[in-house]
């Protein structure tokens, strides 16, 4: 018995739970909305890409799980023999680092760059 | 060979260039862990003389050749006795121990047992393959797909279950795919006073090599964002890796 009504209030709390989870997103939404931070505030970091070709071997983690698709596979070949990645839109980099720590070759790093920092704002 | 000495890699202080590229297959995973435990030893401001690195045999024993640490590349089977002994004659030292399957499971698990028992403070940073590579791509007791060639049907072992069963403060599982929360778990397993243990199933390239399929590693790690479910503080008896549809990563023992 006490096993089924645990479970029952078990269930309970997950409907208040899902409840309080929507309304508070609802509000969260229009306080978000109102607040129209596109305009001028909010500013995204910049990066600028450096890549050592003669480590690459071409997997290609950095070219798909860059979330702005910033990287491309290139058609030249390496020294060994393998594809690897070039630049293709340096704008898109918010300088998120996931190609850094994605990379097992420790062929590819972003590094800051400051005259970008202050002009570029999130459209 | 690949120097660069106008914009260095932020990493490149700690690794020896000469030997870089490694010998690891395109993909593999073991490089994305070394990676994560560099960056996460940048992190802890220690001092690198009372850091020691200890590693077997196979491909995760190639580990200490790429790095600029106190390093030691230990026989078959002797890489936890010999980091036991070492925490032993020197408390002062921070040891971590890269393990494969054959320095662990197959050959000496009574070194890893002891270890819990007596509660030395090493972290074990486990690589997990599910396969021999090296050695004709045979079927290890952590296999959880049936092979053909072998008609192996046993149950994989659950490798968490029994680093908490022997007392370890620190059990976590986790593929490099999910590299952050990687970088936090060994950030966390490396300030333990205890023993730690952490995880990593990482994709292998030469899977169905036998089968001439070899294809690429973005599909073991497509397979790895499908098919993974992230549970924290899950009972760790539910954590076998059978036919199943997920995998269950996350944190799953946290003892201060």
């Amino acid at each position: 018995m006490c096993g089924h009504q645990s479970k029952n209030s078990k269930k309970l709390n997950l409907t208040y739970r899902k409840l309080e989870f929507k309304i508070v997103s609802f509000i969260l939404y229009k306080e978000w909305k109102e607040m129209k931070f596109f305009d001028n505030n909010l500013k995204v970091p910049s990066g600028e890409i450096h890549i050592v070709k003669e480590r690459c071997k071409g997997c290609g983690f950095c070219v798909t799980y860059c979330p702005t698709n910033v990287l491309e596979m290139s058609k030249e070949f390496n020294a060994k023999g393998y594809h690897f990645p070039i630049v293709k839109n340096i704008d898109n980099c918010i300088l998120c680092g996931l190609c850094e720590m994605l990379c097992p070759e420790f062929a590819i790093w972003p590094t800051t760059t400051k005259e970008k920092e202050a002009n570029k704002v999130l459209k | 060979m690949t120097k660069n000495l106008e914009n260095p890699h932020p990493i490149d202080s700690l690794l020896c260039e000469n030997a870089i590229p490694s010998v690891w297959c395109p993909g593999c995973g073991i490089g994305i862990v070394v990676n994560a435990f560099l960056e996460t030893l940048g992190k802890i401001d220690a001092d690198l003389d009372k850091i020691c690195v200890v590693s077997g045999i196979g491909c995760t024993g190639k580990i200490t050749n790429y790095l600029k640490l106190n390093c030691h590349n230990s026989s078959d089977g002797n890489a936890v006795k010999y980091a036991t002994e070492l925490k032993l004659k020197n408390p002062e030292l921070n040891v971590i121990v890269f393990l494969n399957d054959t320095d662990f499971i197959v050959s000496k698990a009574e070194d890893f047992i002891n270890a819990g028992k007596n509660k030395v403070a090493i972290r074990v940073i486990y690589i997990n393959n599910f396969i021999y590579i090296i050695t004709n791509h045979k079927a290890l007791p952590v296999t959880p797909f049936i092979r053909t060639i072998d008609e192996n049907t046993e149950l994989p072992f659950n490798i968490p279950h029994l680093a908490k069963s022997c007392g370890a403060q620190y059990v976590a599982r986790w593929t490099p795919l999910h590299i952050r929360r990687l970088k936090y778990s060994m950030l966390d397993a490396l300030q333990k006073p205890g023993f730690s243990v952490v995880e990593v199933i990482s994709p292998c390239l030469m899977y169905f090599a036998t089968d001439g399929k070899i294809g690429k590693t973005i599909d073991r790690m497509k397979f790895f964002q499908d098919n993974t479910v992230i549970k924290h503080n899950e009972p760790t008896e539910n954590l076998d890796i059978r036919n199943q549809d997920e995998i269950i990563i996350g944190n799953f023992v946290d003892i201060s």
